[in-house]
């Protein structure tokens, strides 16, 4: 076991520990308050560099000093974005949040329909209708039900007609396949999070302390 | 004059940019095509150029905290100190290359992003402990998909529980999927029928018009 | 006047301080990782399939890599980025790294991934690559999903690269123009599998792989049940799978014992405290004034 001499990993296990002195000891301790601050200092700082700067760089200046001269107008209405900081000129900004939420909206809404309804949902369901075995079969017809009860629980919970049965069934079976499928993702997610801690635990022993993995 | 730009102007604007990127991926017309394409060079630079906004939020928020000594004011002050430096060093050109600007990033900031990300883990913990309880039906199918799938994830549980730990995988597989593509395609269509209505200009607040007014 | 009753032996347990279970979960992360048992790992068809897709690699041709995490998912998910490029560095491919998640991702690639990749010597040399000539990082570009669609059509919509070379600059970029140009997308990440899948793989018919986080391993599984996506890891234990199938042990073997561990100690955390429960207002029921929390 030989400690790390390297400054930077000194720092990094310093931050390590002021971030997880939250837990061990008063929460909120100026330890940690100094690490949150200086986070969210980092958080900023590269935004500014490499979302700002480089990308500007990258995707207007560069092509406006090619020729591509007709940029500069895409530059100017984006920052009409900054006039909300004005008193009278407020509503210049909606032109350049038009762009850009009607260009994402476009492209989700296609990306949608393609992949999630169509090559994901009606490809999928398709594959529930075949059936090699009985073990299949039963795992298919549990499928096909998780799958139309959950739909029904979203869209039809509600009013004086679900409150009698058949409707009361669906909608309760509806409401179990979706705990299911929670419980399950909960369950992963408890892999993910030991996947966190187990990270800077690695970095702590290893990088930092010298054990050997 | 000035509702046409307050109002029209901008809902037009988002009308025909969805109109026009939509239709040119089911319709092969080259103008439609480059004009989508154009259309999204000039989102993504304004997307970029948009990027300041919550920056100056923050520091305006701070420097107010700062200049009047409200509580954690000498914790604002850092923030800003570290925003100062990184940037410093960053708008060296090229661009976020400069050698100090990556050793303060990853020695100072990666290790305290991590770890705030980890924290997580200790409050999971905790409420495992005490707040996941089979209160009801709900609770306990939640608690029994969880425990299966847990005893599935760990080498350890597989090994010694080789029959139960299977079911975890299926749960995984069969209901749990069955179900989230339930929950997706219902995501799916309320998406559509939310952009559709932007489309309509049924929803203005996408732009930032509140219906009462008219105005922001 | 009520005499307050004193709290018994379970209520004690119940109300134990917050402090004695984040100890008892450090030691459950810690010991594991100073003493690993050993255990032996059941394969998921999906890591076998993850790397055969990246196996199956038509030798010379184009390789899209997203290896896209930010700090806080680089514990989670390095590994996995290490060792798909290890794997990827075996074969005759060129490889272009792209990035949308955050401004972070790309530093965390450069500091935290590629320095325990083998062979590493610099930026300028992957092993027995180029920069330049077979490996290219085109650098963090804002905008998210409109971004993605742009630079799936066209591949020289950012003018330079994660380093500040011109675009005109690198070889390997002159012969790629859009995402048709691939034979294989990777992404390592979390957060953006939706906007990957609809801008990238499916109006190209680009074949997909993906290392997920945990998280996310519930969304991405349909889409790899649906055959959208060849192959998928999930999460750690899934990059310990994909390790263990090239023979190459990393940080994510070594961590499955105290994936082990942790979740022994939170299963029996959950059931003494359910037991507790349910024993508690079984005997409340019998007492008047049922339960009283």
């Amino acid at each position: 076991m030989t400690i790390s001499m390297d400054p930077g990993i000194w720092l990094g296990a310093f931050m390590t520990l002021a971030v997880f002195s939250y837990f061990f000891g008063p929460t909120k301790n100026p330890l940690f308050k100094f690490a949150e601050s200086t986070v969210v200092g980092g958080a900023l700082g590269y935004t500014i560099v490499i979302a700002g700067a480089k990308n500007l760089e990258s995707l207007a200046y560069n092509k406006i000093v090619a020729g591509n001269v007709i940029l500069i107008i895409p530059v100017i209405v984006g920052l009409l974005i900054y006039t909300r900081y004005t008193k009278n000129y407020t509503y210049l900004a909606r032109i350049p949040i038009a762009f850009i939420v009607g260009s994402g909206i476009a492209v989700a809404a296609y990306g949608i329909i393609s992949t999630n309804i169509i090559a994901n949902n009606l490809v999928a369901v398709t594959g529930y209708l075949v059936n090699k075995d009985l073990a299949t079969t039963f795992t298919n017809a549990w499928n096909i039900i998780a799958l139309i009860t959950s739909i029904y629980y979203f869209y039809f919970t509600g009013g004086k007609r679900q409150e009698a049965p058949p409707f009361t069934w669906l909608n309760k079976i509806g409401r179990y396949s979706i705990m299911l499928f929670m419980g399950a993702s909960f369950g992963n997610t408890i892999l993910a999070r030991n996947a966190l801690i187990i990270g800077r635990a690695q970095f702590l022993l290893y990088s930092w302390l010298g054990f050997s993995p | 004059m000035s509702q046409m730009i307050r109002k029209y102007l901008p809902l037009g604007l988002l009308t025909t940019i969805i109109a026009i990127v939509t239709i040119q991926y089911y319709l092969s017309i080259q103008v439609l095509k480059d004009l989508s394409s154009t259309i999204l060079n000039w989102a993504v630079i304004m997307a970029t150029i948009a990027v300041g906004l919550g920056i100056i939020n923050l520091l305006t928020r701070y420097m107010r905290n700062i200049s009047r000594r409200r509580e954690n004011w000498i914790f604002n002050l850092w923030t800003i100190i570290v925003i100062i430096m990184i940037t410093a060093t960053g708008l060296l050109y090229p661009f976020g290359t400069n050698s100090t600007f990556n050793w303060l990033l990853t020695n100072l900031y990666l290790p305290g992003d991590s770890s705030i990300y980890a924290m997580v883990f200790f409050d999971i913990c905790f409420a495992f402990w005490r707040a996941f309880k089979v209160r009801n039906t709900d609770a306990a199918l939640l608690l029994i998909a969880a425990f299966f799938v847990m005893l599935y994830n760990a080498p350890l549980t597989q090994n010694l529980f080789p029959q139960i730990a299977p079911l975890g995988k299926w749960l995984f597989d069969n209901p749990a999927t069955a179900a989230n593509r339930g929950i997706g395609l219902v995501i799916a269509i309320g998406t559509l029928a939310y952009s559709f209505r932007i489309l309509m200009q049924r929803e203005t607040g996408a732009v930032g018009i509140r219906e009462s007014t008219g105005e922001e | 006047m009520t005499e307050k009753k004193q709290p018994g032996i379970l209520d004690r347990i119940e109300n134990i301080d917050r402090k004695v279970i984040y100890f008892i979960v450090t030691l459950a992360v810690i010991l594991p990782l100073i003493n690993p048992i050993g255990l032996p790992l059941n394969i998921a068809e999906e890591s076998v399939n993850y790397k055969n897709a990246i196996d199956d690699i038509p030798d010379g041709s184009n390789v899209l890599c997203k290896i896209d995490m930010e700090a806080g998912l680089s514990g989670e998910l390095g590994p996995a980025g290490v060792a798909t490029i290890n794997q990827l560095l075996e074969k005759p491919v060129k490889l272009v790294f792209i990035f949308f998640y955050r401004g972070d991702c790309p530093l965390v690639f450069v500091n935290n991934i590629l320095p325990n990749v083998n062979g590493y010597i610099d930026t300028t040399h992957l092993g027995n690559k180029v920069y330049g000539v077979d490996w290219v990082s085109l650098g963090y570009i804002e905008g998210h999903e409109s971004a993605m669609a742009k630079l799936a059509e066209d591949m020289h919509f950012v003018t330079v690269d994660q380093f500040g070379n011109k675009m005109s600059d690198l070889p390997l970029m002159q012969d790629i123009k859009t995402a048709s140009d691939f034979s294989l997308l990777i992404h390592v990440g979390g957060g953006d599998n939706a906007p990957v899948l609809n801008q990238f793989s499916t109006p190209y018919k680009l074949k997909t792989i993906c290392a997920t986080a945990g998280v996310d391993y519930v969304g991405v599984l349909q889409y790899y049940k649906a055959g959208v996506y060849s192959g998928i890891l999930n999460s750690l234990k899934g990059t310990a799978e994909y390790e263990f199938l090239l023979g190459q042990p990393g940080l994510a073997i070594v961590a499955t014992d105290a994936i082990s561990v942790i979740h022994v100690t939170l299963l029996v955390l959950i059931i003494i405290g359910n037991a507790i429960y349910i024993y508690k207002r079984m005997v409340k029921k019998d007492v008047k004034g049922g339960v009283t929390e």
